[in-house]
């Protein structure tokens, strides 16, 4: 057991090693765990043929050979040239793993082999820094144990010479040690650099952060209107917005994402007169659900030229010194993966939020459409969207099959649509005065959007500030806030103008809300880098049947996202809603659903084949049991009386073995009798009542067992009908005691 | 056949020796294995009775010698006196001319005593004055020394030790045993009546037919991996010599022959193991200093020997 547990110690880290670094090289298949467990399924064939003993060595690699060669044969010949192509890393697999395993035997057994490993190991771990290439942490980990191990192995060796260490058993009984702190290098955040010391000033910035959000959270009731626009609630940020610049996130985007991002961290729905709050705070995908009927909107409208109402953007972000519970993304957002495998985006209909807490160098994947809001023939779009059918939906659905837009079906959109209309669009008053304002807006105006274009461009004409001052004590509701802005400041930041036009559009009818975020102008090179300075808050507008559409009421932000719209061809219609919704028909036509393939088919070819492949092993173990048998019984005919009894001797004490009695180290038979008798007779006797058939006396073959190998010229034939009686009591005793499945493994264990 | 003898031998050594029955035992096999038996014990646990009523139940003559620091070689072996009448030398007999000699307190006489003594036990004569006498057969010496007082002694050097065949101990008597003790002392059993169970004429023969139990070749391979093992042992300072199995063999041979089977399972050897070997190992001083005991080693060696079960 030993001499098993000191192998593996070198031959498992040298294996994850190989592995890791082979993995990339060889092409291993999409589904990565079939690679591991091929590869330790290897591994063991390896194990079994250098510690198993006699016919055992063969078993476990047989085995392996059949099941591969199984795989292979049950396939239709014409599909096993493309099967083993797909599977050619098997083929390296095999050799890396046997390589792997040679080399940790060899590292294992000899000591300069040893050395010079570590040696190696050691110099690349230190020369890979320097060269600015990142280990995998698994690889760093299985090295450092590597190393470990050496290490433990020459400080041995030196107490060897003194005599207190039997070397092997004492690396053995450090193992769970090393491989403890092996589990800690694997777990530790490592830093992004190579010797980065960020991750001390991270650690500082963690301590401080929490020191300030303590002193929030006391402070809370003195904090002005100015100090609630921070990320409250989950871990928000929490710095001071305007003093302090830090950078919070990085963008990385492959394609041009126009001049600007808005990313929301969260939206608001209820506003009170002084603080904006989120009663609407459930667990609906309602990002994705948005995303869906824009894409359906245009779809119906023109989705032959979809590529001018939005484009799909992939984008990196990893937030940097940002403590923060929140995912930041744009609006009509597609997927979301967060960076780490085991973490999990949680959907809420006002904010996407991790379960843990993000931040200092975590990272998430997304991807979203870029409308082209701001083209001014983009508008039309708004007027004329159509709403979806359940039709519509469904191939919308699957056309564009999203992870996360899975399982949404037509009446979650209808819900979600009745949810906008609740929260969204609570009843809200203004002041006469307002109404008046807003009245003559609209004046000459189209329609609702015509005049929130309007009023958009009424408030970004008045003047920016960061301190506007207190909000006076007489303000206490929504009506009372919109007036003062309108009539009374004219002044402010983000949250004023944001929230005046909310109200305002809520007075005519429309659903809006408040959202909060970041503002990022994409200007420079990439990484683009957020800083707390470009915290944000703007509007959105909910037009129907087209989704959430972006205001930008604060003055002083301009800018142009928009991108031109590409000539329509002759054939197109001249009137684009008709062509639209047209085309999408056609579509329809075309491209009706097609026909899942029957499940069930598949699932029997696949059960055939492994039923196959079970049944190939299985003949596989049968002849083998059947050869050894045959061997077995060949060599047993070919012996002489004594060796036949001692063959037989050996075989019962493999029967008292089934009864859970084995032969100890330093146990003569007597002393096995006895405590057989003790253990099998002794006991609850009452238990037993109906094995009166079997009596102690079927362990006599033990006594006749030492006569043969001890006296002078024992006649074993004396004996033979003794261990032949024990031979049958035995069985008789595993079938009453142990059932009939160990009656089974007895009955094999006998046949000879 | 000498069955019966043994097991009346046994019963009578039992009922007046009061003790641990393995003491009898191991007594009984260093007689008909030949060999000499060291006693390390307090005073006063029965090391005089043992070899008195051993003595008296083979009929055998008994003599004891007290060591002390003045005790002469000559007192040992003899010495040649002159004879006035006749004016030639006369051998006159030293204390070792007995069958069964109780050398009481060992290690408080003069290492040249001490020689004198082994090299009778050795070669089973004396030679005074050029002249060499035989020693009676069966002849056995039942040294004794005490553990706890060494001032003033002469501990006896390894090479002496491995003489002994066994070195034992009685230590206290259980309580029942002891009670059994006092009852008998009421009783006014004493040594002195011990009747005899066989005579001293049938000790040799008994002990030819001891040198014929049979050792299969697994038996011996099985005490040479013992002997191996103690020599690979880091505790020690040294292994066990080849006379240390020679007598392990005989040892073994003698405990076979006491369960009256004629030949040697590995029990036997189990059995002995110990006691034959603990007093011809000694430890290293960092072993020592580890608190490391002998016997603990030894019997975690003979678990460690490879039992023969294979043909």
């Amino acid at each position: 057991m030993t001499a098993f547990v000191y192998d593996m110690i070198y031959i498992v880290p040298v294996f994850i090693l190989a592995l890791s670094n082979a993995g990339s090289y060889i092409g291993i298949p999409e589904y990565k765990p079939v690679y591991y467990i091929a590869a330790v399924f290897i591994l063991a064939d390896c194990l079994s043929v250098r510690h198993f003993r006699g016919r055992f060595k063969i078993i476990l690699p047989g085995i392996s050979i059949v099941l591969v060669m199984g795989m292979i044969i049950v396939r239709e010949s014409e599909e096993r040239a493309v099967f083993i192509k797909d599977n050619i890393w098997f083929l390296w697999t095999l050799l890396i793993v046997i390589a792997s395993f040679l080399v940790g035997l060899l590292v294992a057994d000899n000591r300069k082999c040893r050395l010079s490993a570590a040696a190696g190991l050691l110099a690349v771990l230190i020369y890979l820094p320097f060269k600015h290439i990142m280990p995998d942490k698994l690889q760093t980990a299985s090295s450092f144990m590597l190393l470990c191990f050496v290490a433990a192995d020459e400080i041995q060796r030196r107490w060897k010479k003194s005599g207190y260490t039997d070397l092997k058993g004492h690396i053995v009984s450090v193992t769970p040690f090393i491989i403890l702190l092996g589990l800690i290098v694997y777990l530790i955040p490592a830093p992004d650099k190579p010797y980065d010391w960020n991750i001390a000033r991270q650690i500082i910035r963690r301590i401080s952060d929490g020191i300030k959000y303590t002193n929030r959270l006391l402070n809370s009731d003195k904090e002005d209107y100015a100090g609630a626009m921070g990320f409250r609630e989950d871990g928000a940020y929490f710095g001071d917005l305007f003093v302090e610049d830090d950078e919070l996130m990085e963008l990385d985007t492959p394609v041009s994402a126009g001049r600007v991002m808005y990313l929301s961290g969260r939206t608001l729905d209820d506003f009170n007169g002084r603080e904006w709050n989120s009663l609407y705070h459930e667990q609906y995908k309602d990002h994705i659900l948005d995303t869906l009927q824009t894409i359906a909107a245009v779809d119906m409208y023109e989705s032959a030229y979809n590529f001018d109402y939005y484009k799909r953007i992939d984008l990196k972000v990893s937030y940097d010194e940002f403590n923060t519970g929140f995912y930041f993304v744009p609006s009509k957002l597609v997927k979301l993966t967060p960076g780490n495998e085991k973490e999990e985006a949680l959907f809420n209909s006002d904010r996407i939020i991790s379960q843990k807490h993000l931040g200092y160098g975590t990272h998430y994947d997304l991807s979203y459409l870029r409308l082209n809001d701001q083209n001014p023939d983009f508008k039309a779009l708004l007027d004329n969207a159509a709403k979806p059918d359940e039709e519509e939906w469904d191939h919308i659905c699957y056309a564009y099959n999203y992870k996360d837009a899975q399982g949404l079906s037509y009446q979650d959109y209808l819900a979600y649509v009745e949810r906008v209309y609740e929260y969204y669009l609570p009843p809200t008053e203004i002041s006469q005065k307002a109404a008046q304002y807003l009245e003559s807006l609209s004046e000459g105006a189209g329609d609702k959007i015509e005049v929130l274009n309007r009023l958009d461009r009424v408030l970004s004409g008045f003047s920016y500030t960061l301190s506007p001052g207190e909000l006076p004590e007489k303000i206490k509701t929504p009506a009372d806030f919109t007036d003062y802005l309108l009539f009374e400041k004219q002044e402010g930041y983000c949250t004023h103008y944001a929230t005046a036009f909310v109200i305002m559009a809520r007075s005519m009818g429309i659903p809006a809300r408040f959202v909060q975020g970041f503002l990022v102008p994409l200007t420079g090179r990439q990484p683009y880098i957020v800083r707390s300075s470009m915290a944000h808050a703007w509007a959105e507008v909910y037009i129907d049947n087209v989704g959430w559409i972006r205001y930008e009421p604060t003055p002083g932000i301009e800018y142009d996202n928009s991108w031109k719209f590409m000539p329509r061809s002759v054939d197109a219609t001249s009137k684009p809603g008709d062509a639209g919704i047209g085309g999408a028909d056609e579509k329809e036509q075309e491209l009706p659903l097609p026909a899942i393939e029957d499940p069930d088919e598949i699932g029997r070819v696949d059960i055939k084949r492994i039923i196959a492949i079970a049944a190939l092993v299985m003949a596989f173990v049968l002849v083998f049991i059947i050869a050894d048998k045959l061997i077995r019984r060949s060599r047993y005919k070919k012996m002489g009386v004594r060796q036949r009894c001692v063959y037989d001797c050996k075989n019962c004490i493999g029967l008292l073995k089934l009864l859970g009695l084995k032969l100890q180290k330093g146990e003569t038979l007597s002393e096995y009798r006895e405590r057989a008798i003790k253990l099998l007779f002794d006991g609850d006797e009452e238990g037993y009542e109906e094995d009166d058939a079997v009596e102690s006396d079927c362990l006599d073959f033990l006594e006749a067992y030492e006569y043969i190998l001890y006296s002078r010229n024992a006649a074993a034939e004396e004996y033979t009908d003794t261990i032949g009686r024990n031979r049958a009591q035995l069985y008789l005793l595993i079938k009453q005691r142990r059932g009939v499945l160990y009656a089974f493994f007895a009955g094999l264990n006998m046949l000879y | 056949m000498e069955k019966e003898k043994i097991e009346a031998l046994k019963k009578q050594l039992h009922e007046y020796f009061v003790g641990k029955e393995s003491v009898a035992e191991n007594v009984l096999i260093c007689l008909l294995g030949g060999g000499h038996v060291l006693m390390e014990d307090v005073p006063g646990v029965g090391k005089t009775t043992l070899a008195r009523v051993l003595s008296s139940s083979i009929e055998c003559d008994f003599g004891r010698i007290q060591f002390t620091p003045d005790t002469l070689p000559s007192d040992v072996t003899g010495s040649s006196v002159y004879n006035m009448k006749t004016g030639e030398f006369v051998y006159r007999e030293g204390a070792v001319m007995h069958q069964i000699i109780l050398a009481d307190e060992i290690n408080r006489c003069a290492p040249r005593t001490q020689a004198s003594l082994l090299e009778a036990m050795a070669e089973a004569q004396v030679s005074v004055d050029g002249k060499t006498y035989p020693l009676p057969d069966p002849f056995m010496v039942i040294a004794t020394q005490n553990p706890v007082e060494f001032l003033g002694t002469y501990p006896l050097p390894e090479a002496q030790m491995d003489r002994f065949m066994m070195r034992l101990s009685i230590g206290y008597p259980e309580e029942d045993e002891e009670i059994r003790l006092a009852k008998n002392f009421l009783a006014g059993k004493t040594a002195a009546e011990v009747k005899s169970v066989c005579k001293a004429s049938e000790i040799p023969a008994m002990k030819k037919e001891v040198e014929d139990i049979h050792l299969s070749d697994g038996v011996i391979s099985y005490i040479r991996d013992i002997i191996r093992l103690t020599r690979e042992e880091k505790s020690f300072v040294s292994g066990a010599s080849p006379r240390a199995m020679l007598a392990l063999i005989r040892a073994s041979q003698a405990k076979a022959y006491l369960s009256g089977r004629d030949f040697v399972k590995p029990d036997d050897v189990k059995a002995v193991t110990v006691n034959v070997l603990h007093h011809r190992l000694s430890l290293t001083p960092e072993a020592k200093i580890r608190k490391e005991e002998n016997d603990k080693i030894l019997g975690r060696i003979i678990l460690e020997a490879k039992i023969p079960i294979d043909s």
